[in-house]
């Protein structure tokens, strides 16, 4: 029996932006996915308010071929000289799996490039399947579980931390 | 070595305000022509660091492009307080290398010297003071060099 | 052509694929797609100006200091301009020299990737301080210059 070859999904040209005004519908459009968890682990009941704050604190569109694709945003962790960063990467619903792990390389390589990086981590709620499939395929350490921080459909969850190491500079 | 207080933004610019000459040139700064409230919003927007180490004051702040180096400033011709503060910041802040830019004839050249900093340039005419424009000598050094005391 | 003062209108100019602080900001080769672009605000204050050649590039003269007369001058050219980087910095000399009547000019360059010695020296400024592990750049560290121009009355 032969078995169905699948085609690897084509990789699209990366790009990103600061919010501009005019991107205000699309954006808040990803806030109704069920499980676009950026910044969030209750996306569908924010108020537009609380995305704004969201969106304010140096997030990026991410853009497929020139469409929006998902968000981003790097926060740097305790002081600057630390050279630790969280990556907070969310795609939409309909974006496939190898661009999860092709989005991540791309931000990993653009932020080293411009900064020296000890620790980049992302984090992902035990429930959010679609974000621990992705974390997992990219290849990041899988540290552990912060038990019960989390509420969703009436339960606790954990959340779950990755991370990717570099020897220091000096 | 030199016992390190670390300052408090206000109390930094009021002690800057009092070294007089000097403190002239202190991380470009000039408590000659600029009053406490500026000395403090400079240091804040330098997110630059004071201490009193005995009768000197020292400071640093981290360069924007690479914040592993330090801008560091002293008051004083000793090296001690140089030494303190460089032992501070490779512990405290994993600062990897240094630079100085001093004054033409700024007491703090000795200092660094003293600390085995190279001189790798001159900003010409960088610095008005007394009437005339003055070169700021630039001094390096990286985290590995040891000040003799 | 000559610059003008900045309006909201030139805001685009302001964000560009540059090294961030650079003298003569030029697209950089190899820059990876999703880098933060460099950034300058828009002028505010005292001790900053901020002029334009509209659709091609910005001139900022930043920490202006009237006491030491000087400012660390950033120049920021668009994408498919750059060929204009000789006249811009002709420009930023005369405007900083005679219109701000200002003593000294200076600013970064990062020879790693920066062709602007020749264009540079041309315009009147020389490399005063070669500064080790100045900037981090490509994953490692790079040396940062310091160039200037000092305008002795």
């Amino acid at each position: 029996m032969t078995t169905a070859i699948t085609a690897p999904a084509e990789l699209p040209r990366w790009s990103s932006r600061v919010p501009r005004g005019q991107d205000r519908e699309q954006l808040l459009d990803l806030f109704t996915e069920p499980d676009f968890y950026f910044r969030t682990e209750r996306p569908r009941f924010l108020p537009e308010r609380e995305i704004d704050e969201i969106l304010g604190d140096g997030a990026r569109l991410l853009l497929a071929d020139g469409q929006l694709a998902g968000l981003y945003a790097f926060d740097a962790e305790g002081s600057p000289h630390g050279c630790h960063f969280s990556l907070n990467l969310r795609l939409r619903a309909s974006a496939p799996l190898p661009w999860w792990i092709s989005a991540y390389h791309e931000l990993d390589r653009a932020i080293r490039w411009q900064r020296e990086v000890v620790r980049l981590s992302m984090h992902f709620a035990e429930f959010d399947a679609r974000g621990l499939r992705a974390a997992r395929a990219m290849g990041l350490t899988e540290e552990g579980t912060l038990a019960g921080v989390a509420v969703h459909d009436g339960r606790r969850h954990g959340r779950v931390f990755f991370s990717r190491t570099w020897r220091p500079a000096s | 070595m030199s016992d390190l207080r670390v300052l408090e933004i206000a109390a930094a610019a009021a002690e800057l305000a009092d070294s007089a000459e000097a403190g002239r040139g202190f991380l470009g700064l000039d408590p000659v022509t600029q009053n406490e409230p500026l000395l403090a919003a400079e240091l804040a927007r330098m997110s630059a660091g004071v201490c009193r180490a005995d009768d000197a004051l020292v400071g640093f702040a981290p360069n924007p492009g690479q914040p592993r180096q330090m801008f560091l400033a002293s008051t004083s011709a000793r090296p001690e307080p140089v030494t303190s503060l460089l032992g501070f910041l490779r512990t405290y802040c994993r600062s990897d290398s240094y630079l100085a830019m001093v004054p033409a004839g700024h007491p703090s050249a000795a200092a660094f010297e003293s600390c085995r900093f190279t001189r790798i340039g001159t900003l010409r005419g960088h610095w008005y003071q007394s009437g005339e424009y003055r070169d700021i000598t630039v001094y390096f050094a990286k985290a590995a060099v040891e000040c003799p005391s | 052509m000559t610059l003008q003062g900045y309006r909201e209108d030139d805001r685009d100019l302001l964000t560009g694929s540059w090294l961030a602080g650079e003298l003569l900001g030029l697209p950089v080769p190899d820059r990876p797609p999703l880098a933060e672009p460099a950034t300058v605000p828009p002028p505010s204050g005292d001790d900053d100006e901020l002029c334009v050649l509209p659709g091609v590039a910005f001139v900022r003269y930043t920490g202006l200091d009237w006491v030491h007369r000087r400012a660390r001058v950033e120049i920021g050219l668009r994408e498919g301009h750059e060929d204009a980087a000789s006249m811009l910095a002709g420009l930023a000399v005369d405007h900083g020299l005679r219109d701000l009547r200002l003593h000294r000019l200076y600013g970064w360059i990062t020879p790693a990737v920066s062709p602007a010695a020749r264009l540079l020296t041309e315009a009147g400024f020389r490399r005063e301080v070669s500064v080790p592990d100045g900037f981090w750049l490509a994953g490692k560290l790079v040396e940062r210059e310091i160039w200037a121009l000092t305008h002795d009355e």
